[in-house]
């Protein structure tokens, strides 16, 4: 899949800092680092781009053949989907990427590290969202 | 555990009997007053004011005791929260018949409403017979119980925690998950997973004489320096703690032994100098347990100190909003972290933490 994608709000929350990104999945649980090169890719893919426009913007970055970039790309976008972290959306991203804006030390390829020692938690919280009737409403004559 | 949204409508159903019944919750809030009286409590949380009315003697003798080290407000101020507590076993007022069925298990159960009726947050706990309904535009907030003698021990080491939470998420306060205890100089936040060592580390620094404004909660005012606000002056000690803190565990409280919970300790009435109802702070802590003999303390980046914070925090009391992520991402930006290495020797962990608040003072 080769698509563009946004973060899977409001259920995931995140927080980057410059050698890691923490992202939160209320829906599951589940916590989540982003290391390598990733939190350098991340606000790119947020923004639309595709998985071709992010390995092209980290060749120009590192010495890489582009055919690892690429594979490295696809399996960090295929994992982010696999856990619901990111979901496809219509529009295409506004401004292009400028590689000379960011600065990478050494490659490594985007790796994420998944946490699920927590998702007892939510299981103490059920939650019942009302609907447009009224749920929990009782039923009528009751 | 949530099911999704059907199509969403322009003006939900729940609107209409939603406001019927908080109307008729407080006309028969009314009655019970006028027929039982209530204890009238004003304290201050952060600064704000909060006022209590406990409907039957029970309430105020299970939910107040937690919240009783706060300091005393001006019983003439306008509330920024007011609770009124309601036990409908003495009241002689039953809460009016609500429009939702009670579910079928014992779990609580915590209603979400939509966007439209999004001022009002609602809690059930069936096997309690409790139900806590607040109201964010007016800053008010309902719990109807049966029988007070039912509730459970951690709403008395603990009480009204959910609306706290839901209180603070209008004031810029953040309900996190961690205990801070500190000096005349400021605190530590002490965050990690349970079996972490928090809860021990606070209650050695309290068993040392520090300042303590918990062991488990409080509510974090961003700033510079960022702020631990007192909630509960309570501290909970497990099987361990009981054997490795006698003079504690000669102090603690167990309400209801058939629940199985931890004991509760009061802490302002046993060291009542040691409480505080706030402390700025200093730094954030991740205590590990590590099995060697000696304490030390690392310094560890914001992005680690966050992924000890947050996770718990958030998912003990989920929202949706992201406010409460991104003040604890700022208070890891601005405030140093470190990972506290606890050793075995457990004197040098308060003398550790003391000399850490000196140095980042």
């Amino acid at each position: 899949m080769s698509g563009q994608f946004r973060l899977n709000e409001p259920d995931v929350t995140f927080e980057g800092f410059e050698s890691e990104v923490l992202l939160i999945n209320l829906a599951n649980g589940n916590y989540y680092s982003l290391r390598g090169s990733a939190p350098v890719l991340w606000p790119w893919l947020l923004q639309g781009h595709s998985v071709e426009v992010l390995a092209a913007a980290l060749a120009a970055l590192c010495d890489q053949p582009a055919d690892t970039l690429r594979r490295d790309v696809q399996a960090f976008v295929d994992q982010l989907i696999k856990e619901a972290l990111i979901v496809p959306r219509e529009d295409g991203p506004v401004d292009p990427i400028d590689p000379t804006a960011v600065k990478l030390a050494a490659y490594a390829p985007p790796t994420i590290e998944a946490y699920t020692d927590m998702q007892d938690l939510l299981l103490l919280d059920p939650i019942h969202e009302v609907d447009v009737t009224g749920w929990p409403k009782k039923p009528a004559g009751e | 555990m949530s099911r999704p949204l059907p199509s969403r409508a322009p003006r939900s159903g729940a609107a209409a009997w939603i406001e019927d019944y908080y109307g008729r919750l407080e006309a028969a809030c009314d009655r019970a007053v006028q027929r039982v009286g209530a204890c009238t409590e004003t304290r201050l949380i952060a600064g704000r004011t909060v006022r209590f009315h406990f409907i039957g003697e029970d309430l105020h003798a299970i939910l107040f005791p937690a919240l009783a080290h706060l300091a005393v407000g001006d019983a003439a101020s306008a509330a920024d929260l007011e609770v009124f507590a309601w036990e409908t076993r003495l009241a002689g007022e039953p809460l009016p018949e609500p429009p939702w069925a009670w579910p079928d298990d014992a779990e609580p159960h915590r209603v979400c409403f939509p966007p439209d009726v999004d001022q009002f947050r609602l809690m059930i706990e069936p096997e309690s017979e409790a139900q806590l309904l607040y109201r964010t535009d007016r800053r008010r907030a309902y719990l109807g119980v049966g029988d007070a003698r039912e509730l459970p021990t951690h709403w008395y080491g603990a009480p009204l925690r959910r609306l706290f939470h839901w209180w603070g998420q209008g004031e810029n306060l953040h309900l996190i998950h961690a205990g801070c205890i500190g000096t005349e100089a400021g605190g530590v936040l002490l965050a990690g997973r349970s079996g972490s060592g928090k809860s021990t580390t606070s209650l050695l620094g309290l068993e040392a004489g520090m300042r303590y404004v918990g062991d488990d909660s409080c509510l974090l005012q961003p700033g510079a320096p960022a702020i631990a606000h007192c909630l509960y002056s309570t501290g909970r000690l497990h099987g361990d703690h009981l054997s490795r803190f006698p003079r504690l565990a000669s102090r603690v409280v167990e309400p209801r032994p058939q629940d199985g919970e931890k004991p509760i300790l009061y802490a302002h009435r046993h060291f009542p100098a040691a409480v505080a109802t706030a402390l700025p702070l200093r730094a954030l802590v991740l205590p590990r347990v590590t099995g060697l003999p000696d304490t030390r303390t690392v310094r560890i980046s914001p992005a680690e100190g966050l992924l000890g914070l947050a996770p718990s925090t958030l998912f003990q009391m989920p929202s949706k909003d992201a406010d409460r992520l991104r003040a604890m991402a700022r208070f890891v930006r601005e405030t140093p972290c470190y990972r506290l290495e606890l050793g075995t020797q457990l004197e040098q962990i308060a003398p550790a933490l003391g000399r850490l608040i000196a140095s980042s003072s």
